[in-house]
């Protein structure tokens, strides 16, 4: 059984690389998940097959952002991290749940933006791993549990499809 | 252990407990909800007596599932949104939390993921006191007030089923 301050250190760590994972996602800086993510991290979204690797969810988000650019669709999102509960399995491994309200405005450079309702309520539910670096997420799962009308996918199946293989 | 690693250990535990009492009860998860509070924990809720101990919750939330297993498939969506959370030292062996959450309910989930986003139910204040057992924190006073509120919202259980239980409030029946 874990002691207190081993179980802190854990349950502290693992949160704050929650609150990096998403505050990355709304600063699109992919190369931040370097430092998240295992290098062959599962990452799993809703209505898409898994990603494995970092370099194939960074992919992902690179294409993302590609394609919202060239469709004039690039918007600011505010993901929020509300929920969080870690479980640490003990020294070197842990898992949790997490909740996240996405919101998001189409315009990326005036702020504050208009005041707009939550577009989604995510779960997370997350594997953690410690390593040589530190806590890394090593699957990372999102599903979405209320989403508003205003959502649209993210990419075809064909789009995603020609995603980079696997690192 | 130094006094500054005590009060971390016991802030994030206490900030644990408030999360996995909310997971348990968005998972519909009564013995997972329960570990989050002491055995001899008081919960007090809005239009009802108090909860004395795990019996007196487990028999609250097995009421409310069951009345919706009658009306839906699936029960309610329910997600509580935990946001400010604030966890001070109180007197020894004691911890006082004061925390927000926004409530997202669907009460006719389908069982399809995911569900049309709805406004806000409730935004809840949670007053807490914590009370360690071994090395860890539970909840021992539990007491929720609704601050903001939809109209949408409807207490779970009536007064007639909240009397079955005994936990109905003096005014009531």
């Amino acid at each position: 059984m874990l002691a207190a301050n081993a179980r802190v250190q854990i349950e502290l760590a693992c949160t704050q690389l929650l609150n990096a994972y998403t505050l990355a996602i709304d600063a699109m800086d992919w190369n931040a998940l370097d430092r998240i993510f295992v290098p062959d991290a599962i990452f799993q979204r809703t209505n898409m097959v898994p990603l494995r690797g970092c370099g194939q969810i960074k992919d992902f988000f690179q294409t993302l952002a590609t394609k919202r650019l060239a469709l004039g669709t690039a918007h600011r999102t505010c993901h929020q991290l509300t929920t969080t509960l870690i479980m640490p399995a003990d020294a070197l491994q842990a898992t949790g749940v997490a909740y996240v309200l996405v919101m998001r405005t189409p315009d990326l450079h005036t702020l504050p933006a208009p005041m707009t309702d939550p577009e989604i309520l995510i779960e997370y539910h997350d594997a953690f791993r410690a390593t040589e670096d530190g806590w890394r997420i090593c699957d990372h799962s999102a599903r979405h549990i209320f989403r508003s009308v205003a959502f649209k996918e993210p990419l075809t199946a064909e789009e995603a499809a020609r995603l980079k293989p696997a690192v | 252990m130094p006094d500054r690693i005590a009060r971390a250990v016991m802030e994030s535990s206490c900030r644990q407990a408030m999360n996995l009492y909310l997971v348990g009860c968005d998972q519909k998860n009564i013995d997972m909800l329960l570990r989050a509070f002491a055995p001899d924990a008081v919960w007090e809720r809005p239009g009802m007596a108090p909860m004395n101990g795990h019996s007196d919750i487990r028999s609250f939330f097995e009421a409310i599932y069951e009345k919706h297993a009658k009306t839906t498939t699936h029960g309610h969506l329910t997600r509580h949104c935990l946001t400010t959370i604030s966890v001070t030292p109180s007197t020894e062996g004691h911890a006082e939390c004061i925390a927000y959450a926004t409530v997202y309910r669907d009460p006719a989930f389908n069982g399809t993921l995911p569900a049309a986003m709805p406004e806000p139910e409730l935004v809840v204040e949670y007053r807490d006191v914590f009370r360690q057992v071994d090395d860890t924190w539970l909840i021992w006073r539990h007491r929720a007030a609704h601050i903001f509120r939809s109209t949408r919202w409807g207490q779970q259980l009536s007064s007639d089923e909240l009397s079955t239980l005994r936990l109905a409030s003096p005014g009531q029946n």
